[in-house]
């Protein structure tokens, strides 16, 4: 079976790379995207992959024009769940956010709250328990 | 029998088409001629995946044999076959995703369509296979791309010079496709003289909008076909490539 696929939409490189190498690790397929227009190129379906799970977005990533791009990325991705990586003491923009993650936080931190984030749908995924 | 006279329409038609390989090792481009039925369909299967050549001719045999079972008074308003053209796109979406196994699972397909009734042109499409009208010596594109570089110049966002083509070939809708396959519709009335080319995307990337123009204003619709298919593979057209033009010729 297909691994579930997640999206990283993170402009700064290096916590991107760190984000994503503790992920693989843990079992997940994961694509890195620099900006939300790179991100649209990630096909909801591949051969041999599965559907887009969760898309993490950083809120450094919502910037105009780039964030007029948003609602394509999500109308193209159908079923994930979205997780805001947000400033430290900003608002939190507007979305469907399934949780936010605020800044500072350790890789560790991002991946175990995504993880959660992905447990909770696979456990909906299930038939009830007798 | 003649369909035409039985919804109502009394325009005469010419028209002809065209295909090419391109320099791809496959022609996954499809289509449909039916004057009988008043439908006239391009399709371009996606290429890069297996079984392009098969979404393609599903869909435009799907809708060709949705059409042709629909029957419908001869006061029907176009709305009917506005319906019949969503239905039919549907079951070959259905019918698409009902092949997706092994090598097949990511088959899929464009479509565009003309359907003509009551001398107005029904314009059906999904993906980026086009329908130009060239009307008093104007040629008008009368569908919208479903591509990425679509929708992000709708949200008033410009990729860069050097990513366009690469947003220009990421669909956003296609018939085998996850997500929303219905058409986008549009009548059109039809005029003496008015010119409709249905093509692939092989076709009018390699051609500008002045040397189609220029072909379909001085040409027979076969014609038209032939040299417009030539032009675009001498100018290196690397994609499968496909013309079907029906010219209006009186009422």
């Amino acid at each position: 079976m297909a691994r579930p696929r997640i999206l990283l939409v993170m402009p700064e490189h290096w916590p991107r790379a760190l984000l994503r190498a503790e992920l693989i690790e843990r079992g997940y397929d994961v694509v890195g995207a620099p900006d939300l227009a790179s991100a649209l190129l990630c096909r909801p379906v591949e051969m041999d992959r599965g559907p887009v799970r969760l898309i993490l977005i950083d809120q450094d990533a919502l910037v105009e024009p780039q964030s007029r791009l948003f609602d394509l990325l999500v109308s193209r991705h159908p079923q994930p769940r979205l997780v805001l990586l947000a400033r430290a003491q900003m608002q939190t923009p507007p979305g469907n956010w399934h949780t936010v993650v605020r800044k500072p936080a350790l890789i560790g931190e991002i991946a175990s709250a995504l993880e959660q984030v992905l447990s909770a749908v696979e456990e909906k995924r299930q038939p009830p328990r007798r | 029998m003649d369909p035409l006279t039985e919804t109502g329409a009394s325009a005469r038609f010419d028209h002809g088409v065209a295909t090419h390989i391109g320099r791809r090792p496959n022609n996954e481009d499809a289509y449909r001629v039916a004057p009988e039925l008043g439908l006239y369909a391009v399709a371009d299967g996606l290429g890069g995946y297996e079984g392009g050549e098969i979404a393609s001719d599903l869909a435009v045999g799907t809708l060709a044999e949705f059409i042709g079972a629909t029957h419908a008074p001869s006061n029907e308003r176009l709305a009917f076959w506005e319906n019949a053209l969503i239905e039919a796109t549907r079951l070959a979406h259905q019918r698409i995703r009902a092949r997706q196994v092994g090598p097949l699972a990511m088959m899929g397909t464009t479509l565009a369509a003309i359907l003509v009734r009551d001398q107005t042109a029904i314009v059906c499409h999904v993906g980026d296979s086009r329908v130009y009208l060239l009307r008093n010596r104007e040629l008008k594109q009368l569908t919208r791309d479903h591509t990425l570089y679509v929708e992000m110049l709708a949200r008033g966002f410009e990729p860069g010079e050097d990513q366009r083509s690469i947003y220009a070939n990421e669909l956003t809708r296609a018939l085998g496709m996850e997500g929303n396959a219905d058409p986008d519709l549009a009548q059109v009335p039809m005029l003496a003289g008015d010119v409709f080319l249905l093509c692939t995307d092989g076709l009018y990337e390699s051609l500008r909008d002045e040397q189609i123009a220029q072909v379909l204003e001085a040409s027979s619709a076969q014609e038209s076909c032939d040299r417009l298919v030539r032009q675009a593979y001498e100018q290196r057209g690397i994609d499968n490539m496909t013309a079907l033009v029906v010219r209006v010729l009186d009422r």
